[in-house]
């Protein structure tokens, strides 16, 4: 018995060995990439990360444009989505980081919101050091009261002596933006956290919350039966099925807008060559041309408010920016 | 609203159509066997292949694939004493027992026929509520949820009568266990000494793998000879299984009750399915005749957890379609699935789209016949697992138990955690604390920690006392905890005079 | 094995979970009020629980007094030791190479040398579960582990 524990032992020990030796070569990921041959991209399958779990509206938003962008990569490339929850993002978006930059691997980050972590030092990512390659939409989102509520217009929350928000959380794109918006308004809110947008939205709809503040895709069904009054539009033009409603700039807070936005960006490592990056590019804005796409997402109730990977950069800039001035609002409770 | 309910069964009645639901109880139940994989993971695979697909078959796929997941997880925790899915834990403690004294057949049995009839009274009451979901969900709210988390908790008094004590102190530890992580509220860490892993807290799905599959592992090596305690005197399985069937109509009050109890709680938003089971299982220990048999392989320990889990699944589908919260995890994975086929669940999606809300009940139902069906079947050839040596099995299980635990998020992170619970789990089995009471606490203790809050800093403290509903659930809650106490005293009374 | 010496490993646990509320106690005052609120409420009371257990247990172990209750038959510790260390082993390993490789080497280490089954149904008994496994996770569930 004594020999056999020994020969075990022994095993571990070798592995052990093992380990330590593989350490060295396992840790740095980033190879410099010498001259990819572009014409023979993608070599192999791309693995698009999504830093959310299965059947949230990140992941369906993804899961819709991929076979698009198939559609159009050379080489009959093709594209699996990978689920990669976690760390409110830390998960995914390392995983990204952390590539080869050979543009097999791409990935969604959900702008500014997912900053959220950089201003609060929480990051295990940049997103400042990304690559671009297009925005699949950008989220306008609506304030909107309860039906129920007491309050009925902004006056009536400014001189209120408190509100009750309801939120997902107080660092997620809805809770920051609706946290700004009072800030700039002199709103005093009392925030609820809720364990999804479903559930601030119901929570809002039974009264429970006076005011919340979510994408107008996720509130238009509620406003339309009645259950949600509109009060204030983050877009940079009126809604064409509420004309009435003032837009957030009208207002004269048109600076909110970069915080208040949700983006769906995607975004590939830093150090892909540029020629893989254009192909990418490319085949990005092909996928959200297409007629297809567009009725699909239509159906979907996806907003296909896309733009190209300047922009995208440009807008992650400026969200970034935006979000660094409201540090000491997200520092509150830290 | 009658044509329509004939032109979905149609729908439904074609070849193609019944093929898909076919295929996917055959693969739900394949997932719900494998410990660790489950509803999510399925319908997450299902996914991107049903996008090609007609939007009403690829519904029913999905939809039957979920339904089947919670069978095949009873087989697992029948054959083998570990969860299939976490809905099946409850499961363990009567239909391993059953398994020992040579009858695994007669416990599938009944399970089969409860997750049937189970899934069969859901969809029918989900059904008659359909027109009135959105007033039935807004009922409930914050403090309602807390306490159906606080009933919930009870039952982990009552789970284990013989170690009340050591079951709490499970329960505590398993609350603190919820603590880990991201605080709900605030948004701060707490408890996660540095690590971004665990910022989600401890997950649920490795930690039941640990608890049950490696420290079951580890109790079968040692035990040596085989599961089969009864020498090897498997009873002819199909006789068995027929019995199995019988008891759920000997039985037929604590069926309804315990769908009862599963519909309600998939109702309710938030609450999460895997509890449906617990509060069954206790409910049933605390209201039913002689309640010492429970936990010694007595098939209303079986009946109960099985209905009550596939009852959820209907009750589950009224939320997600009325507001679109999922009811639970797999609704999550469903409702995008819809999303991506141009349904939107919310209030317009039942006056545009009703008859796809039943093209799913339909499917729903279809799905769990098919999926007791094709289990049934498969089992015969299963229970045969319980007469093979325990030394081969073990590593098999572990192995199966650490793959499924990877195999969900690809995370190293989720197999540590797993192996760590399986020490415990090792301990807290050899010690008699009660496993079921930490994972019942881990499930609740999210839910109660964010409603607690959630209705303090909305109305106050007087919020859990000036509504009808929690009141009720409170009282309810306190019934059962004091039940047994009385009927014991009672019993006692009537031995003496 | 003996109630008593199981009560002294019981005990130990005990002590353990002590200074696990302990040290839960503790950090919690470091969160914000609201974060902090229930952590301190459950701390204190597992903590009480945990005290109530240790000290019904050192009276039986003072006592010697022999129990009604039941011991688990022949789990024995070293049992849990060891498969311990495999486990960790293959979760290094699965670290390394894919889990169609590193289940059939997990499996042949556990029944060769700890359950010292024979060599020829170690092996084959191995190999069929990395094939078995690569089909049902590779071909039929086309899941990418």
């Amino acid at each position: 018995m004594f020999m056999k524990n020994s020969k075990l032992l022994s095993i571990i020990l070798g592995l052990v060995l093992l380990i330590l030796a593989a350490c060295n070569n396992n840790e740095s990921k980033t190879v410099a990439v010498s001259s990819e041959d572009v014409s023979a991209f993608p070599s192999k399958e791309i693995t698009f990360v999504v830093p959310y779990s299965p059947g949230g509206g990140f992941d369906t938003s993804v899961r819709l444009i991929a076979p698009y962008m198939e559609k159009y990569l050379p080489n009959d490339g093709t594209i699996i989505v990978k689920n990669a929850p976690g760390g409110e993002g830390n998960v995914g978006l390392s995983e990204i980081e952390r590539a080869k930059p050979d543009g097999h691997t791409i990935g969604l980050a959900n702008l500014p919101g997912h900053y959220a972590n950089q201003v609060m030092d929480t990051a295990k990512y940049d997103l400042l050091n990304m690559e671009y390659v297009g925005n699949i939409t950008t989220l306008d989102y609506i304030t909107t009261l309860s039906a129920k509520s007491k309050y009925k217009t902004i006056e009536d929350l400014q001189n209120a002596d408190v509100v009750n928000a309801g939120v997902v959380s107080v660092s997620s794109t809805d809770g920051l933006g609706l946290m700004a918006f009072a800030e700039e308004l002199g709103i005093n809110l009392n925030i609820i956290t809720h364990e999804g947008s479903s559930e601030a939205l119901l929570a809002a709809v039974r009264g429970d919350v006076d005011i919340v503040q979510f994408p107008y895709t996720s509130s238009v069904d509620y406003i339309e039966s009645g259950d949600l009054v509109p009060l204030v539009m983050h877009s940079k033009e009126r809604a064409t099925d509420y004309p009435d409603i003032p837009t957030v700039g009208e207002l004269g807070y048109g600076d909110l807008l970069n915080v208040t936005m949700g983006n769906r960006t995607i975004i590939a490592t830093p150090g892909t060559p540029n020629e893989i990056l254009t192909l990418l590019r490319e085949a990005f804005d092909k996928a959200v041309a297409d007629p297809d796409y567009m009725k699909q997402a239509e159906e979907a109730g996806l907003e296909f408010n896309s733009s190209n990977w300047e922009s995208a950069e440009k807008l992650s800039n400026d969200g970034y920016n935006a979000m660094m001035s409201f540090k000491d609002l997200m520092m509150q409770d830290k | 609203m009658l044509d329509m309910a004939l032109s979905s069964l149609a729908e439904v009645f074609t070849f193609k159509s019944l093929l898909f639901i076919f295929l996917g109880a055959l693969l739900g139940l394949i997932f719900g066997i494998l410990p660790g994989l489950g509803g999510p993971q399925v319908l997450a695979l299902l996914m991107p292949l049903t996008f090609t697909m007609d939007s009403g078959q690829a519904i029913m796929l999905l939809i039957s694939a979920a339904a089947a997941t919670t069978f095949g997880g009873s087989i697992t925790s029948i054959l083998i004493n570990t969860p299939g899915t976490p809905t099946n834990a409850a499961t363990t403690f009567d239909g391993y027992q059953l398994t020992k004294q040579g009858r695994p057949g007669y416990a599938i049995g009944a399970a089969a026929m409860a997750s049937t009839l189970g899934g069969i009274f859901g969809a029918i009451i989900l059904t008659m509520l359909l027109p009135f979901g959105k007033n039935l969900v807004m009922l409930f709210s914050y403090p309602e949820y807390f306490m159906m988390a606080i009933m919930g908790l009870a039952m982990i008094a009552i789970i284990d009568k013989e170690h009340m004590g050591k079951a709490i102190i499970a329960g505590l530890f398993g609350l603190m266990l919820a603590f880990v992580g991201l605080d709900p509220v605030t948004g701060i860490e707490r408890y996660t000494f540095g690590s971004y892993y665990l910022w989600d807290g401890i997950q649920l799905v490795p930690m039941i793998i640990g608890l049950f599959a490696v420290s079951e592992a580890v109790a079968l090596f040692s035990q040596k000879g085989t599961i089969d305690d009864s020498g090897g005197n498997v009873k002819n399985s199909y006789k068995d299984v027929f019995d199995g069937f019988k008891s759920i109509f000997q039985n037929f009050k604590l069926f309804l009750k315990s769908s009862l109890i599963g519909t309600v709680i998939g109702i309710i938003p938030g609450v999460g399915g895997s509890v449906a089971n617990y509060v069954a299982y206790g409910q049933a220990v605390s209201t039913e005749k002689n309640p010492e048999n429970f936990g010694k392989g007595d098939i209303r320990g079986v009946i109960a957890p099985e209905s009550s889990n596939n009852a959820k699944d209907g009750g589950a589908l009224l939320p997600t379609l009325t507001f679109g919260i999922p009811g639970s995890l797999e609704m999550a994975v469903l409702l995008g699935a819809l999303t991506l086929h141009g349904i939107q669940p919310g209030p317009r999606m039942l006056l545009e789209n009703g008859n796809i809300a039943l093209l799913l009940i339909y499917a729903l139902v279809i799905g769990t016949v098919a999926s007791t069906l094709i289990g049934v079947i498969a089992a015969s050839q299963l229970t045969k697992v319980t007469l093979v040596k325990t030394t081969y099995i073990a590593p098999l299980i572990l192995v199966l138990a650490m793959i499924g635990a990877y195999a969900s998020n690809l995370m190293l992170a989720d197999v540590v955690v797993a192996v760590i619970f399986g020490i415990i789990g090792f301990f807290m089995v050899r010690h008699n604390y009660s496993r079921i009471a930490l994972v019942i606490a881990l499930v609740l203790g999210d839910l109660m920690q964010r409603s607690f809050h959630q209705t303090i800093d909305s109305v106050g403290v007087i919020g859990f006392f000036t509504r009808p509903i929690s009141m009720g659930l409170f009282v309810i809650t306190i019934l059962v905890l004091i039940l047994p106490f009385i009927r014991r005293k009672r019993g006692v009374n009537n031995v003496s005079s | 094995m003996s109630v008593v010496k199981l009560k002294k490993e019981e005990f130990i646990i005990n002590v353990i979970m002590i200074l696990i509320s302990v040290l839960t106690l503790w950090m919690a005052f470091g969160y914000n009020e609201k974060a902090r609120l229930l952590p301190i409420f459950v701390s204190i009371i597992l903590l009480i629980a945990s005290i109530y257990q240790a000290i019904k247990n050192i009276k039986i172990i003072r006592a010697g007094i022999e129990h009604e209750e039941k011991v688990e038959s022949s789990s024995s510790l070293k049992n849990i030791i060891v498969v311990t260390l495999l486990l960790i082993g293959f979760v290094i390993l699965l670290y390394f190479v894919k889990y169609y490789l590193a289940s059939p080497i997990f499996v042949f280490a556990f029944l060769w040398l700890l359950a010292k089954e024979k060599l020829i149904p170690s092996l084959i008994t191995s190999v069929s579960t990395g094939v078995g496994l690569f089909i049902l996770f590779d071909l039929i569930l086309k899941m990418n582990v």
